[in-house]
């Protein structure tokens, strides 16, 4: 009965790996058709080509395209690490007044929704006199979730780890470099692939805060392929998937050392 | 203690400093360009991608604007996605372009902000002549922009092999429309399904604006019937008048001859994975000098076909955009960016510019170019197609609209019932709107 | 020695301050500047005119607000239980195959809908179910429905819509009940065992009960998120058929972007931020406190 209960679990499972795949493998294939056949199925190998990604690469400045979103979302990541692990470990451990209602306050700002703030965090920028500027699709990225996730990873540190490294005489900071930091790595690795994710996924913002070509990023500079009324199908799966890839990279990357981070937390598996 | 709390500043000033150097280099070096290039007037022009790679394209052309007026040119190319949130948040800021490339539903909220040029006293009678289109820039009593991109209306293509097939001729009114589709509609391939349509029709909105319905298939229905959207003084809508009513019942008829899921498809699916494919009677898209080639390369199921500009009811009519460019009113030099402009619609660039990107001409010495199957829209149909009524609160009242057409094919309203409603949204807005601006 | 103590008050401040100055610079001070546009008429082009409260009296006899504020409730109903169920079962499945190929493959999988965009995720979705491809058809006709009839009924628009936000985020809360999940040490199950508890057993009373204070920040997570449902919309649905899947920031986006009125957007979405932070607190007084959430 086990045995079947189990199997019927792998079946599941198997489901669940397919469902979640199987649109990105049918995006690939689709952005490997030509416009004509897109909505033909059959993919026979003589009709995929790679022509839709050599309108993209055509474009000279791609290369500048691609480092820009890869310059903002890597230094997005650093940014709300540094922030969120600071503030994660103050909220989690010190006591300080107003502790709790400080905190408080930050998660409310997470109830802002930020397409409708773009008027007014326009103002703002603008007042800043940041329009065009790497910092203004930087700074804004850092949000109360990274402070939060960090809270509640370094909430679950036992605080006798804590003592016995201030006994021996560790500074708050030291603590937090050698003692918090490497037991919540997993954490920090969530949060990292969220931020990077979001910061590379980023339309609108980057639309309204830049008009240098210069500082364009990756899915803005996709768009400006798409003449008005083209339905070229292939070609939006094509830019979908350059897209996709990055992120998708950054997360096989930090995989592997999510993994150890893990073990190395000791937390048992 | 001390040391640990003043390295923690130190890092946190390291890095905001740190983004902020990346953020002032160029802002340093945006500077020292703007001192060298003082003695010319520049001016800053925004074009949305009317091609693969209209930069590239447009960039040579302009040299020689720039070298006669010894000026500079700074295009930008904006996105078609989010376009006006990229206009409104640009210029509230007072950093928007001298000329841009702007479209009908934008216009109202400009012009009645004074964002925008009148230029009917810049304009001479020649120029008039010269250039086709420029009365089709002329809206709410001022000249606010000159027509670029026109000559496209949505026309209605039809299937010239099933046509032959039913002993059809193409369809001039209403009743030959309906009769066609109905003999369309059939199943070919005796499966019990029925696979070939009248109408390929698509009301699902995703992909492009809610307005796109309204512009491949209900402008066309009412101007035909002898309606339009705005009473004449544009202090009230009037769509809900039994010209509007006889054209949404009409559309609404034809429902038993579309997909089953005009619902959920959008227009330009509709138009090509069933007309495209050979599956429809009939099918609306935006029309283009290039469609023959267009067509013969990528449909090749759709071996025969032809189009109708536009049927007739009382009247013909069809929905052709203008989309113009503007002058904005933070514009410097005015008469140079109105000598740009009349420069980039005139025969001399478009020429050039229309060999790489077919269009409609746009002047009267610019000859055709394009496949000439395409020609007749632009020379014996050209009164059958034109743009929209610019009005107040359009985008509003038209997206309302838009909705409402979709719960009348959705069944969860009756054609009259739907129209009252929205006629009385569009009053209400256009009420509010007059009170603040009379 | 006072001067060590005095100084050493400061230092959990200098800790939360970067954070605290960019959450308030952009947030914060946007929130401000949003609150102070709703009582204005504001166009976006021309400067805003103050006109007090009737942004407000408009909120109460505006029929497509009503429509919006149902819709984004309708949508936040079947997310939130649904993102709550499936990431539970999902950790709790990989957990006790976690060395395995199946038990990473899946974990692996089920991330990636969530490195994708929104809008991405939307276009895909959307050429699948109406493409028609025969595979799709046969699936979908395993539970009787017609997959390219779901986005165009008002009524199937919206479950599909949010099914599709729960299948792209599914991988986001599993992740978060996963590591909770593996820090419940071994030996309480060994435990159990010995006092000759079942699998079953063993999860009711132990997995989930101390999983309690994670799934209430998932469901806090989860509600927050869905009512600011947008990109997923815009692009699958454009807001129809008819308004029905019109959510509330879409609504306010399109009042400031399509009607010029970016006044009174903003005091839509102020009535949106009150809605959800009364939703969460009722939320977290329901479910019981313990001392590691919010």
């Amino acid at each position: 009965m086990k045995k079947v209960l189990r199997l019927l679990i792998s079946l599941f499972l198997i489901c669940v790996i397919l469902v979640c795949i199987l649109p990105f493998v049918y995006m690939i294939l689709m952005s490997l058709k030509s416009t004509i056949n897109v909505y033909d199925f059959r993919f026979a190998l003589d009709e995929l080509s790679l022509q839709q990604y050599k309108k993209i690469f055509a474009n000279p400045s791609f290369v500048r395209y691609f480092i820009n979103s890869v310059f903002v979302a890597i230094a997005g990541v650093f940014l709300t690490l540094f922030t969120s692990c600071t503030a994660g470990y103050a909220f989690a451990k010190l006591k300080f007044k107003g502790n709790d209602k400080i905190f408080l306050c930050l998660i409310l700002t997470m109830l802002v929704p930020s397409e409708v703030i773009l008027v007014p965090l326009y103002i703002v920028v603008r007042g800043l006199g940041w329009v065009n500027t790497f910092k203004a699709l930087i700074l804004p990225l850092p949000t109360a979730f990274g402070v939060f996730i960090m809270r509640q990873a370094i909430l679950a540190i036992p605080d006798e780890l804590i003592e016995s490294a201030k006994i021996d005489g560790a500074s708050s900071m030291k603590i937090l470099w050698s003692v918090i930091l490497p037991l919540v790595k997993s954490a920090m690795l969530t949060l990292s692939i969220f931020t990077f994710i979001g910061a590379w996924n980023n339309f609108t913002w980057p639309l309204i805060i830049t008009t240098k070509d210069a500082l364009r990023t990756l899915p803005l500079a996709l768009t400006t392929l798409k003449a008005q009324y083209d339905v070229d199908v292939g070609l939006t799966m094509a830019c979908a998937t350059v897209t996709f890839l990055p992120p998708f990279i950054f997360y096989l990357i930090l995989q592997s050392k999510f993994e150890a981070g893990v073990a190395l937390s000791g937390m048992k598996s | 203690m001390k040391k640990r709390l003043l390295s923690v500043l130190l890092c946190a000033a390291m890095v905001v400093g740190m983004v902020a150097g990346c953020g002032s280099k160029e802002t340093k070096s945006e500077g020292g360009k703007e001192e060298g290039s003082s003695e010319k007037t520049t001016l800053t022009l925004w074009m949305p991608p009317l091609d693969e790679d209209t930069e590239g394209n447009w960039k040579p052309l302009l040299e020689d604007f720039e070298k006669e007026n010894n000026c500079e040119i700074k295009f930008e190319l904006i996105p078609w996605a989010n376009y006006e949130e990229k206009w409104s948040t640009a210029i509230s800021n007072g950093e928007g372009p001298d000329i841009g490339y702007m479209y009908a539903e934008m216009y109202p909220t400009y012009i009645s902000s004074g964002a925008v040029v009148d230029m009917a006293d810049m304009i001479d009678d020649a120029t008039k002549e010269e250039y086709l289109y420029i009365d089709r820039g002329y809206m709410m009593d001022g000249q606010y922009g000159i027509p670029i991109v026109t000559g496209v209306p949505f026309v209605l293509y039809y299937n010239q092999d099933i046509l032959d097939s039913l002993g059809e001729t193409a369809p001039e009114t209403w009743e030959d429309f309906k009769r066609i589709c109905e003999k369309a509609t059939q199943d070919t391939d005796g499966d019990g399904k029925i696979d070939q349509y009248g109408y390929a029709v698509g009301l699902n909105s995703g992909d492009m604006s809610n307005l796109y319905i309204l512009n491949s298939y209900i402008y066309s229905l009412i101007w035909q019937a002898g309606g339009d959207i705005y009473a004449d003084d544009l202090k009230s809508a009037r769509f809900n008048d039994d010209a509007g009513v006889e054209a949404i019942e009409f559309f609404k008829s034809l429902q038993p001859y579309m997909p089953e899921n005009v619902m959920s498809i959008s227009g330009t699916d509709a138009f090509t994975t069933i007309f495209a494919e050979g599956k429809a009677a009939f099918g609306v898209t935006r029309s283009s000098q290039s469609h023959e080639t267009l067509f013969a390369e990528s449909y090749p199921n759709l071996k025969n076909w032809d189009y109708v500009t536009s049927l007739k009811n009382k009247n013909y009519g069809t929905f052709g955009a203008a989309d113009s460019l503007s002058i904005m009113s933070t514009c410097e030099n005015k008469e140079l960016a109105l000598k740009l402009i009349l420069y980039v619609t005139g025969s001399e660039f478009m020429t050039e510019y229309h060999k790489v990107a077919p269009g409609a001409p746009l002047t009267k010495s610019e000859a055709y170019v394009g496949d000439p199957k395409m020609e007749r829209i632009v020379t014996e149909d050209r009164d059958k197609w034109r743009p929209l009524q610019v009005g107040p609160c359009g985008s509003e009242i038209l997206e309302n609209l838009s909705s409402h057409i979709q719960s009348i094919m959705e069944g969860k309203m009756e054609v009259k019932e739907a129209l009252d409603e929205s006629v009385e949204f569009a009053n209400e807005t256009l009420d509010e709107y007059w009170a603040d601006n009379e | 020695m006072k001067k060590k103590k005095g100084l050493s008050v400061l230092v959990p401040y200098a800790y939360i301050t970067p954070i605290s100055l960019i959450l308030l610079t952009f947030v914060a001070g946007s929130l401000i500047i949003a609150i102070c546009f709703s009582f204005t008429k504001y166009n976006i082009i021309t400067p805003a005119q103050f006109n007090g409260l009737y942004n407000y009296q408009k909120l109460l006899r505006d029929d497509k607000l009503r429509v919006c504020i149902m819709n984004t409730l309708k949508l936040t109903v079947i997310i939130v239980p649904l993102q709550l169920f499936t990431s539970t079962l999902f950790a709790v499945l990989i957990a006790s195959r976690q060395n395995t190929f199946l038990g990473k493959l899946t974990k692996a999988a089920l991330f990636i809908p969530v490195l994708s965009s929104s809008a991405v995720v939307g276009t895909v979705w959307k050429t699948i179910l109406n493409g028609g491809h025969p595979a799709v058809r046969a699936v979908f006709g395993i539970f009787g429905i017609d997959p390219t009839m779901l986005l165009g009924s008002s009524e199937s628009a919206i479950v599909t819509v949010a099914c599709i936000i729960v299948w792209k985020s599914m991988g986001y809360y599993m992740i978060i009940t996963l590591s909770s999940l593996m820090s419940i040490p071994d030996n309480y199950y060994e435990a159990a065992k010995v006092d000759g508890a079942n699998s079953w057993n063993q999860l009711t009373r132990i997995t989930l009960p101390l999983l309690k204070p994670t799934l209430i920040m998932n469901a806090f997570l989860a509600t927050v998120s869905s009512m600011q449902i947008f990109d997923m919309v815009y692009t699958m649905t454009g807001g129809g058929p008819s308004m029905s899947t019109t959510t509330m920031v879409m609504y306010a986006y399109q009042l400031t972007f399509k009607g010029s009125k970016a006044g009174y957007a903003m005091t839509v979405s102020n009535v949106l931020m009150l809605m959800v932070l009364i939703i969460v607190l009722f939320q977290q007084r329901f479910m019981r406190r313990d001392a590691s959430e919010i």
